[in-house]
């Protein structure tokens, strides 16, 4: 076996077989499959009691209301806030579901990319990096890690999805929102294949500015750039995408790497974007994918060996252009 | 046999530069041990760093067997460097596991192996045990056990003995000693000159990044004129494990 499936595997067998790693993902799936239902039962009970009331005003002796009457109620509310502002307004069905996948990225980066950062730091701290990089290269440590624990975030984001899709199932709200006309099953699967892809791109750098640090307590302050460039892109796709779907400049970050993986598939969700348009996003991003890549491999290469006080990305730079 | 030649390395550049490495050559002969002994900031370190590839050199190459080194054989140096390190907070049977894997040993011989070398340096009663719960003496046989597991064709041990007991180093030497008499090259770094003095078959003295001195024991002793040693009946080591045991 080569080293590189050898780190692979362990990784792999590390992370899922962690405490931390199969309670979160149990707590996830028991919180979205009972979350959707709670809410679903809530919701019913509110729109029964809306129509109830609407018919009570309209005069007694009304019949009682149909259950498509609750459906109608939701689909004027919605109808009346989407006159408000951009796709919908923020309390649209469809702002829920491009939420929904926006968290889902951005959840599962973090979730994933940080144990990956940690490993590399305690590889640092405790000095066996010196041990595993005299019978590897440190592009094949950093990419066996990125894919070990990437293979284990595959598991729980298809957990995730699993429940997500239980809980539709459970609910009814496939039919819901497909009466709303919005394509469930594609907004699920571009989701997905945009978690993956915003995944990769940024573990990469997780893993790059975790090897900065010697210790872990330094880890925080070595992870704000990525935090800062996961956040922007997030809040960008939640916040503005709604109101200015067709904004020159959401229209440009919808195309680049490091900002489509959290605009593209809300916009896809809100109506804003094509089946199209995103493959082409996501093929910019793949293709991207290889330089984002070798430049954390350098920044790793120049840094996993540094000791003491936290290396400055300056510093890091100019190491790498010699 | 590993033939370092004509090694150099520079850290930073202007006025900061510090020549580590100058023009550094030696041999470490199959079956032997080789010390190296020099101060602090020596370059004995470096000098490791580099034949184990961790560090690459500013100028020369590093040979094994008449050929440049290259990534397959480097796979098998047992390499322990100064600054000790494994997972302190995994147990000691898997990631032991896991070097051995990474060195290019199948699973099962990686298990036989690591077996074999824990209950050798006396620690098998921990396998199971987190690093973090092993005194220092024994955390460092783990240590010394990582760089044996890999069945290594070479041995580059920076300062293996330090903090050690005597009990300890006598155990830890003795296996040394078996390892080159395999036919491994073996080259250890230590402040401990007593015991280079002892283990070793050759010596290699280095001063701020030269080789100044390169023989065996007894031929730097000849050249620096100094009276033969007085060999003391009962080293104290064996008196003190009497005394223990």
């Amino acid at each position: 076996m080569n080293a590189f499936s050898v780190i692979f595997k362990h990784e792999f067998w590390k992370r899922i077989t962690s405490r931390v790693f199969i309670i979160t993902t149990a707590i996830y799936v028991v919180l979205i499959v009972g979350g959707m239902n709670i809410v679903n039962f809530l919701m019913n009970n509110y729109l029964a009691d809306t129509a109830q009331d609407a018919s009570g005003a309209s005069g007694a002796g009304m019949p009682a209301p149909s259950p498509d009457c609750t459906q109608e109620v939701m689909q004027m509310q919605t109808a009346q806030s989407a006159g408000d502002a951009g796709l919908g307004g923020m309390d649209s069905p469809a702002y829920f579901v491009a939420l929904a996948v926006a968290v889902f990225v951005f959840m599962m980066i973090y979730m994933n990319g940080m144990p990956i950062a940690t490993g590399v730091v305690e590889e640092k701290s405790g000095r066996v990096v010196e041990i595993l990089l005299a019978c590897v290269k440190p592009w094949q440590l950093m990419t066996g890690k990125i894919l070990g624990i990437g293979a284990t975030a595959l598991i729980q984001a298809g957990a995730i999805i699993a429940s997500v899709i239980v809980g539709i199932y459970t609910t009814g709200a496939g039919e819901m929102l497909n009466s709303f006309g919005l394509d469930i099953v594609p907004t699920v699967i571009l989701g997905f294949l945009w978690f993956l892809v915003g995944f990769f791109t940024y573990v990469v750098f997780f893993a790059a500015l975790a090897s900065t640090v010697s210790r872990p307590e330094e880890l925080n302050s070595a992870m704000t750039p990525i935090t800062l460039f996961t956040i922007i892109p997030f809040y960008l796709g939640i916040y503005l995408l709604p109101f200015q779907p067709d904004a020159i400049y959401v229209k440009i970050m919808e195309y680049v790497p490091l900002f489509s993986p959290f605009i593209m598939p809300n916009a896809y969700a809100l109506g804003s974007a094509t089946l199209l348009e995103n493959i082409i996003s996501l093929a910019i991003s793949i293709a991207a994918l290889p330089f984002f890549f070798m430049l954390a491999a350098k920044i790793y290469e120049v840094s996993v060996l540094h000791s003491g006080s936290r290396l400055k990305l300056r510093k890091v730079f100019g190491e790498i252009r010699k | 046999m590993i033939e370092v030649r004509n090694v150099s390395k520079a850290f930073n550049s202007g006025a900061n530069a510090v020549q580590a490495l100058d023009d550094v050559s030696f041999v470490v002969p199959d079956g032997e041990i080789v010390g190296f002994v020099g101060a602090n900031g020596a370059g004995k370190t470096t000098c490791m760093r580099i034949i184990v590839g961790v560090l690459a050199g500013d100028s020369g190459e590093i040979m094994y067997d008449g050929a440049l080194i290259d990534a397959e054989v480097r796979r098998s140096i047992g390499y322990m460097p100064s600054e000790r390190g494994l997972w302190a907070k995994d147990k000691v049977f898997p990631q032991l596991q896991y070097l051995a894997e990474l060195h290019g040993l199948t699973p099962t011989d990686a298990t036989q192996e690591v077996e074999k070398w824990l209950t050798e340096l006396d620690v098998i009663q921990y396998k199971d045990a987190k690093l973090q719960t092993l005194s220092t003496g024994n955390a460092q046989r783990v240590q010394l056990a990582s760089a044996l597991v890999s069945r290594p064709k070479m041995l580059i041990l920076d300062e293996p003995f330090s903090g050690l007991d005597p009990i300890a180093v006598m155990n830890m030497s003795a296996v040394i000693r078996k390892m080159a008499d395999t036919g491994i090259s073996v080259l250890f770094s230590s402040h401990q000159l007593e015991l280079i003095d002892e283990l070793c078959d050759k010596v290699l003295i280095i001063q701020a990044g030269k080789i100044v001195q390169n023989g065996t024991p007894s031929e730097l002793r000849e050249k620096a004129g100094a009276p033969p040693t007085v060999q003391i009946p009962t080293p104290l080591a064996n008196i003190f494990k009497e005394l223990i045991s």
